[in-house]
């Protein structure tokens, strides 16, 4: 084999380096960091290899390093399958491969490895300056390429070429992903990546909500077709907790249900608690229509308004009003729903709901307790008594805080309620549901999201984190579960305003908030153009599908007919020649010097005027011939000639050159007034 | 069927590559096609594109598509790398037949050739790059297999540059021969005559393959055959003796190999020449057809060889 002992250019082992460090780093970035100390420990051997200071290692050294980066990911992980995992194990093989390269077939192999491993970072990461980032990886990447083509060469000719060719390849790529036509997945197959994320969590007890209400990162944004809710309709329920243990709220568990049973999803058979909510609906035209583009939560709850039907694929609708992704939310995704705030939810109350709606624990909170039972007995009606509750929530000295004391123990909402009296949403809706259930009236907590600020760019609402809030559903007699918000009794600015300006003089979150836009800093402004940014990022780009293909095309080409099309290829077709043809002529003219122009003009005069030119004629015998035709111009042809044997033959800079076409073109022999 | 197509496909390359000694490679004479690395770097497109279909993530299939489009750009950047070179024979290197030649092309370039690389023989491929206006001299092996003008075949000039994803190829016939020299074949009697004859008895041993003794130098013998040891050894200048198997003749004749195949004539002229060369006496060539004066010197020896590989051949 000639290339046996094949080498990377010199000139190009630093791309090619570079660009493996550039799409390795991110992937084992906060994953294993062993495995990240050896991969780099591998780079810099190859490089020293580069560098002739090192060998490239042995088979047995290769062996045995590849057990140990399996190893390393498997005890960080426990597995070698899974997103992470898998993805680790790559890059770190990629990285391998790079000390194995033995001919210029390992080149290639390595090279289409590292754009592979640099797409990776899309399994985890889709933000608009990530994609930025992996597109530098690919100038790197197919600057490597290209570097290797090449016995000799300086380095950065390298780095303009690949620049330059994916330049022109991306205006390419938007052609083709604007028209590739958007299909379902070939098989199902979804990831779940344990990285760990910020959010609501299955269960709650108070105090968790403001954990997660010290984080102003992006939980969705919202785009309206038509009104926007104001903003003490936005409840954005995500969850709700029916289970009361005397501390924690959590979910019902469901065990021994088939999920089928319980969870509709679109085009799927519709179970009868749907069918008399759809009975409902008919013929009323929905409160809100809205667009959901949601970030990644790993968790499979989406969020909605209240009672919210949505027709996206593969999301659900739950017997408590909720909509559910049928599989983790590992990617950014974009739902659309429409929502009807006037339909009756639950207007009979089956047994065991209404059991498990009551249940409280044996003991605990006997303050509350005998509380309820007491003002329930006086009241008149449940709504009486719960306004009663709602009264006294306004009225006493009640707090609400961001940083609220711990009410750990048995008797928690004993101590909340009657001895410290500040707390976060969390520890109203607890407290309220309590008392009701204590009272007989089956409640229940929601968890979700209240408000989300308008942004000033654009006609969507940002929902962050900070805006988690948890409230109460209460089952009335009649009305079915009807919203109560506690929260909204001691603090009504957080429903109206949001939480950064019902907290006062408070600490706040960190980030920034819109309303900070008008009087905000530079910083401020820049944060929410960046979200304004992602939030066209997410709409146009991560959530193109079918549907926003289809609706693209109606738009663009709405009333295509087969004539239309016909004649737009057509067009098409003789734009295409003609620029074609354009381009010869301009190719033409760009190799054909002026003093030649002037000559073929003289030579086309001259025909005019009956000489007979031949190909063979020299521009000396040319003149000769014409002034034996024209013997009155004989003068101002011999003096054209030496204007034109300056130009052709002799050499000067441009300035001179130019004087010297000047000058040929004002001894044009047949001008007006010319002899 | 295969012999078929063969010959089809050959006299269609005929057709649309006609032999020329001057060549631009255009459009009609480039072809171009993915390699295996290509065609590994689309599967890699497509897998990308089922990923990202598969996980709904529109980045993975624009990246698939980036992929894509870089391939079809590539294209264009391929063909072009090898478009508009010009090709012209402007010599020969000619060799001993079974031994490689050379044929000496110029390349003349319109705009940058990069790593462009030319072969008429698989193991002997010349790269070459150029830049815009620029102009090279290159010589080519091919491979003589006979005695006389050897037809080289089409040449190849094949480029990959810049992401050798795609292979672009001209198969241009530049319609030129190199010229073989006949082997040498030593032995037999050496095939001269003529007025050396005389002087050949009188300067016997004065030849040049046997060291047969040293002898006082006289002013004329070639300084070649001087002793230069003896003489640093301050012991005066000798100059080496050989008894010489031509004997003294210094007139290769055609006629005086009788019998004999053609080539084995031309053979064993061509190794008597170099031998009555090393000897560094004036010499000459007679054939039935051409005569050539005596004479020494590596261009008289050169147009020994050339004319006997030019015997009986026409020229190209």
């Amino acid at each position: 084999m000639s290339d046996s002992r094949y080498q990377v250019p010199h000139h190009t082992i630093g791309w090619l380096l570079l660009a493996a460090v550039w799409a390795v780093v991110p992937l084992l970035w906060g994953g294993s960091l062993p495995l990240l100390l050896v991969v780099l420990a591998l780079l810099g051997w190859r490089w020293q290899v580069a560098r002739g200071r090192l060998s490239m290692p042995g088979r047995w050294v290769k062996v045995l390093l590849l057990l140990l980066l399996v190893t390393l990911t498997l005890w960080h992980y426990h597995t070698l399958l899974g997103p992470d995992a898998g993805t680790s194990l790559l890059a770190a093989c990629f990285v391998l491969k790079l000390l194995e390269m033995h001919r210029l077939r390992d080149a290639y192999v390595v090279l289409l490895l590292g754009y592979f491993v640099q797409a990776m970072l899309f399994l985890f990461r889709q933000e608009l300056y990530v994609t930025l980032y992996v597109v530098l990886g690919f100038v790197l990447f197919t600057t490597a390429l290209t570097g290797i083509q090449q016995r000799e060469a300086r380095p950065m000719t390298h780095l303009k070429r690949a620049a330059w060719m994916v330049g022109q390849a991306v205006p390419l790529m938007l052609v083709i992903f604007i028209l590739v036509p958007r299909v379902a997945p070939l098989w199902g197959f979804t990831l779940h990546s344990d990285q760990a994320r910020t959010g609501l969590a299955d269960s709650m007890t108070p105090g968790d909500i403001s954990d997660v209400a010290q984080s102003s990162d992006p939980v969705f944004r919202v785009e309206f077709t038509g009104e926007i809710p104001p903003p003490a309709q936005r409840y954005w329920r995500a969850l709700t907790w029916s289970h009361f243990d005397g501390r924690q709220w959590s979910q019902e568990s469901l065990a021994g249900v088939d999920e089928p049973q319980w969870i509709y999803y679109p085009g799927e058979r519709q179970p009868a608690w749907l069918s008399t909510l759809e009975r409902q609906r008919e013929g009323l035209a929905p409160d809100y229509r809205y667009r959901v583009y949601m970030e990644p939560s790993g968790r499979r709850w989406l969020y909605a308004l209240e009672v919210s039907f949505s027709s996206t694929q593969d999301v659900g609708m739950t017997p408590d009003y909720r909509l559910l992704s049928r599989e983790p939310v590992t990617q950014p995704l974009a739902y659309q729903a429409e929502s009807y705030a006037g339909l009756v939810k639950d207007g009979e109350l089956s047994p065991l709901a209404r059991r498990q709606n009551l249940s409280l624990p044996a003991g605990g909170n006997p303050e509350a307790r005998s509380m309820a039972l007491v003002w329930r007995a006086k009241a008149v009606s449940d709504p009486a008594y719960m306004e009663q509750v709602l009264n006294w929530f306004r009225t006493e000295n009640f707090h609400y805080t961001l940083h609220p004391p711990k009410f750990e123990g048995v008797d928690g909402i004993d101590d909340f309620l009657f001895r410290d009296r500040r707390g976060f949403c969390a520890h109203y809706a607890s407290a309220f549901a309590f008392l009701m259930r204590a009272a007989g009236i089956p409640a229940r907590v929601v968890a979700g999201y209240q408000g989300g600020e308008l942004s000033p760019l654009g006609h969507y609402l940002q929902v962050r984190q900070y805006d988690a809030h948890a409230w109460v559903e209460v089952w009335l007699e009649g009305e079915g579960w009807v919203q109560v918000d506690p929260t909204a009794a001691v603090s009504p600015a957080r429903i109206d305003d949001g939480l950064i300006p019902a907290l006062g003089d408070q600490t706040k979150p960190a980030g920034a908030a819109f309303g900070q836009w008008a009087s905000g800093s530079l910083l401020a402004r820049a944060g929410m153009l960046g979200d304004y940014v992602s939030y066209l990022w997410q709409r146009w780009v991560l959530s193109y599908d079918q549907s926003s293909q289809r609706n693209l095309f109606e738009r663009w080409f709405s009333g295509i007919t087969f004539m239309r099309t016909l004649l737009a290829a057509g067009l098409a077709l003789l734009m295409l020649l003609g620029g074609l043809r354009m381009h010869g002529y301009w190719q033409r003219y760009r190799r054909t010097p002026p003093w030649q122009w002037q000559y073929q003009r003289l030579v086309r005069a001259l025909q005019r005027r009956g000489v007979k030119v031949q190909d063979t004629d020299t521009p000396r015998q040319l003149l000769i011939k014409a002034g034996i035709a024209l013997p009155a111009k004989r003068r101002a042809f011999t003096q054209w000639l030496l204007a034109y044997e300056a130009l052709a033959y002799a050499r000067g800079d441009q300035e001179q050159m130019a004087t010297r076409l000047a000058l040929l073109k004002q001894r044009w022999p047949f001008g007006i007034g010319k002899p | 069927m295969t012999a078929l197509w063969r010959r089809w496909y050959q006299s269609w390359l005929a057709r649309r590559v006609p032999p020329a000694t001057d060549v631009v490679l255009d459009q009609r004479r480039i072809f171009i096609f993915p390699n295996r690395q290509g065609l590994a770097f689309l599967i890699l497109a497509l897998l990308l594109f089922v990923g990202g279909i598969n996980y709904q993530n529109n980045l993975l299939m624009g990246f698939s598509f980036l992929l894509f489009a870089i391939f079809c750009i590539a294209i264009w950047h391929t063909f072009r790398n090898l478009s508009g070179l010009r090709i012209r024979v402007v010599d020969m290197r000619p060799a001993y037949a079974t031994h490689r030649g050379h044929i000496t092309l110029h390349l003349l370039a319109s705009r940058p050739h990069l790593s462009v690389r030319l072969w008429w023989l698989t193991d002997a491929r010349v790269e070459v790059s150029l830049d815009a206006g620029e102009e090279v001299r290159l010589d080519v092996p091919v491979l003589l297999e006979k005695r006389g003008w050897n037809r080289p075949g089409r040449l190849q000039v094949e480029s990959v540059f810049p992401l050798g994803l795609i292979r672009t190829w001209s198969l241009p016939d530049m319609a030129s021969a190199c010229l073989a020299w006949p082997l040498p074949l030593p032995g037999g009697e050496c095939p001269a005559s003529g007025e050396q004859d005389k002087q050949g008895q009188k300067e016997q041993g004065a030849g040049n393959d046997d060291f047969a003794g040293l002898k006082d130098y006289v002013t004329g013998d070639s300084l070649r055959r001087i002793d230069w040891k003896t003489f640093a050894r301050s012991h005066g200048l000798y100059v080496r003796h050989f008894s010489d198997p031509a004997e003294g003749k210094r007139l290769l004749e055609w006629e005086r190999l009788p019998g004999m195949h053609v080539e084995e004539k031309l053979s064993r002229l061509c190794y008597w020449a170099q031998q009555l060369e090393r000897a560094g006496e004036p010499w000459g060539l007679v054939l039935p057809d051409l005569t050539i004066a005596p004479a020494t010197g590596a261009a008289h020896l050169r147009n020994v060889l050339d004319a006997l590989g030019r015997f009986g051949e026409t020229a190209p």
